[in-house]
């Protein structure tokens, strides 16, 4: 894989990260005044969960509105996490992309008896995320990756 | 070489001889799955770690996603025991300079 590759798909994959999350409030502040019409363009992220606190930047119209009128209000916290790891999955090289999904998927069904050890694996996936894909890029980088024909 | 890994092969090391699967491994180490996956890559692609597939054929069975087992080879057990040890003795050497007393015999004075 040249660098070449490699910038391109930091930057696909960081484009792609910012379609889907940097989706803006499409509400328009409540106010009186010139601003009626400006929206708050918050990232649907911040403005889609309701458990999220008020200070944390919601415009006045999603602190009010009902659930259903939010950004991707139907979606539990289940997909938007499996849609995350997902959407990162394709910073990974694609020879790695395949087992670590895979080691995902295996360890997340193995905890799925505690909903806290569940979390605490995600979590550990996700901030583990800079490691791994550092890793698999300098072990593909350097030429050092055998084909991983066990995986099936 | 880092704590996580020694944790990573502490935990190989107690289980010589057998396979652990990623979670398995996660528990015994004490650390989540998603940090000892990048440490079990470095280590494989360093030959120290064998890694498998679990066959498809149970797991479609038993309804669940295919394990990836880990061992530890030969050559990785004698390098592991190795570098622990370095370890060991270079933390113990460095815990006894922090403890030494101004005053003492060869201490700071």
């Amino acid at each position: 894989v040249s660098p070449l590759t490699f910038v391109a798909v930091i930057i696909a994959a960081a484009v792609l990260c910012w379609a889907i999350f940097h989706n803006p409030c499409r509400a328009a502040v409540r106010s009186s005044g010139p601003a009626q019409n400006r929206r708050c363009g918050r990232p649907a992220i911040v403005v889609a969960y309701g458990r999220y606190p008020r200070s944390l930047g919601r415009c006045e119209y999603h602190r009010t509105a009902p659930a259903y009128r939010r950004p991707r209000s139907n979606l539990g916290a289940g997909p938007m996490t499996g849609g995350s790891l997902w959407v990162v999955s394709f910073l990974l090289p694609p020879a790695e992309r395949k087992c670590w999904s895979a080691e995902v998927r295996s360890v997340l069904w193995e905890s799925r008896g505690d909903r806290l050890v569940q979390r605490q694996q995600v979590r550990g996936f996700l901030w583990a995320l800079p490691a791994t894909i550092w890793t698999s890029w300098m072990v593909v980088v350097l030429g050092a990756m055998r084909p991983r024909r066990e995986f099936r | 070489m880092t704590l996580p890994t020694q944790a990573v092969l502490q935990a190989l090391l107690e289980h010589y001889g057998e396979e652990l699967y990623g979670f398995e491994l996660s528990k015994a180490s004490g650390l989540a799955a998603g940090t000892i996956y990048p440490i079990l890559q470095r280590l494989t692609v360093a030959g120290w770690v064998s890694a498998r597939w679990e066959d498809p054929e149970p797991t479609r069975v038993a309804g669940r996603p295919p394990r990836r087992y880990y061992r530890l080879t030969v050559e990785g057990r004698a390098r592991a025991v190795h570098a622990l040890a370095a370890r060991s003795t270079s933390r113990s050497a460095t815990t006894g300079l922090l403890n030494r007393r101004p005053g003492v015999e060869g201490g700071l004075a």
